[in-house]
């Protein structure tokens, strides 16, 4: 190969890998959820992939009575099975499809420090299920196009109880 | 011929590499404010947070961009990753990024002595200043800390204090729905409805406000006057405080209202059958 060849060749390949790069940083955005075969439920479906909105945009979905409802709905039950030791933050988010359907839920958790806290994979289910029995959600729409949206709930906890969601 | 083509290969040897030197130019030569207002235009995107990671690797001080970079974590829940970056914000410039900070705490995280120690802390940097953290005025956000600890005390000293700050005309109309609130939990009916008056004399949709009337009355036994609040309240729900983030902790919703105007009627139907027994 001559020279000219080999430099040819390798301005293609890094201005092809550059573009590549570029493209995916910019198609890509913090706290998406992407489908994963070893933790989502190949049943729900999104009405387009790749428009999620986020729930705080204008067509962001909502539940009936805000999340002092699902406070009302969720707190008993959870409150009875929460293993946390000390006090923190755990944050479920999930998608709310455009039929208000829920998936591919998402939790961290935090300690009062702000600080990442390991959390037991069978409290991870606990959570999951419950706010998936909740039934009252309104997708958000415009211009009467529904749209699939992330929504995420707080549940507040102080020594092992949960004080709050939000 | 194969002149012509060594000078094509040559060409486009060029133009591809400059191609890709621009890349390299915008994400680590440009002058790091305009790639800081480009990679804030981009908030949330990958390729924002991969260039105010470059900014903070270049210049390792430069607060605005730490702070900047933690606002689409945080407002994703992703709180572990986006107050790292804060705290590392309020390291190098508290008195720009505690106020923010403090405001966080107080309506993402609902860690109200966090939210008060950011906030008293900005308070003490900045003497003979009302700091207004994200535009709201401190005293209110600190108001609605002590709300929130449910002391309600501290919280009706803290909100007066809001309106000397600001004055009453100027005021969050919401002020003056903590204050009747904050009055009603603790038992001081004639002072709520002080409170939520003056809420309404600033704007008579305050849905918030009349929500509380209703309570007080339906509590001390009005029930005319509970029904005419609530459906006030309905009337008015167009214009209540909502905000797309977070659900706010005196927040109001169609349902409280139908619920209480079914439980309303539950009461009125009873005392009228109370009142018919007394009669006969």
């Amino acid at each position: 190969m001559t020279k000219t060849n080999l430099f040819l060749l390798l301005s293609f390949l890094m201005a092809a890998s550059l573009t590549g790069w570029f493209y995916y940083q910019v198609d890509h955005e913090v706290g998406e959820i992407n489908y994963d075969d070893s933790r989502d439920d190949p049943a729900f479906e999104l009405c387009d992939e790749d428009r999620v909105q986020q729930d705080y945009s204008p067509v962001g979905a909502n539940y009936r009575g805000g999340k002092k409802a699902i406070e009302r709905e969720l707190l008993e039950g959870l409150q009875e099975k929460l293993i946390f030791e000390g006090s923190g933050l755990i944050t479920l988010r999930f998608v709310v499809n455009c039929k208000g359907e829920t998936g591919r839920f998402r939790i961290w958790a935090i300690d009062g420090e702000i600080q990442e806290k390991e959390f037991i994979q069978e409290q991870i289910h606990m959570f999951k299920t419950s706010v998936a029995q909740l039934e009252h959600w309104e997708p958000g729409w415009w211009e009467e196009k529904i749209f699939d949206s992330y929504y995420q709930v707080n549940f507040k906890i102080k020594d092992g109880k949960i004080t709050d969601i939000f | 011929m194969r002149k012509f083509f060594n000078i094509l290969k040559i060409i486009l040897t060029v133009i591809l590499f400059a191609y890709s030197l621009c890349f390299l130019l915008f994400i680590f030569v440009m002058p790091k404010e305009r790639r800081f207002d480009f990679a804030g235009h981009m908030q949330g995107s990958y390729l924002s947070q991969t260039m105010f990671d470059v900014l903070t690797w270049q210049h390792p001080t430069y607060a605005k961009a730490y702070f900047e970079q933690s606002v689409a974590l945080n407002k994703r829940g992703e709180y572990a990753k986006g107050f790292r970056l804060l705290d590392r914000a309020v390291e190098l410039d508290p008195k720009m990024h505690l106020g923010y900070r403090g405001y966080m705490k107080l309506r993402f995280l609902r860690d109200y002595d966090a939210a008060l120690a950011d906030l008293d802390r900005l308070d003490s940097l900045t003497p003979n200043h009302t700091d207004a953290p994200w535009g709201e005025d401190i005293d209110f956000l600190r108001g609605e800390a002590w709300f929130g600890k449910e002391n309600y005390r501290k919280a009706i000293e803290v909100f007066n204090r809001s309106l000397e700050n600001q004055g009453e005309d100027w005021a969050d109309i919401q002020t003056f729905v903590y204050l009747g609130t904050a009055e009603h939990n603790l038992g001081n009916y004639e002072r709520a409805i002080v409170e939520y008056n003056r809420a309404l004399k600033y704007s008579a949709s305050t849905p918030e406000a009349h929500m509380g009337l209703a309570q007080v009355y339906r509590e001390t036994g009005d029930l005319e006057k509970a029904r005419e609040h609530i459906l006030e309240a309905e009337k008015s729900m167009v214009y209540k405080r909502e905000d797309s983030y977070n659900e706010y902790l005196n927040e109001i919703y169609y349902s409280d209202i139908t619920a209480m105007k079914k439980e309303l009627d539950l009461e009125t139907a009873s005392t009228n059958i109370v009142d018919e027994h007394s009669r006969s």
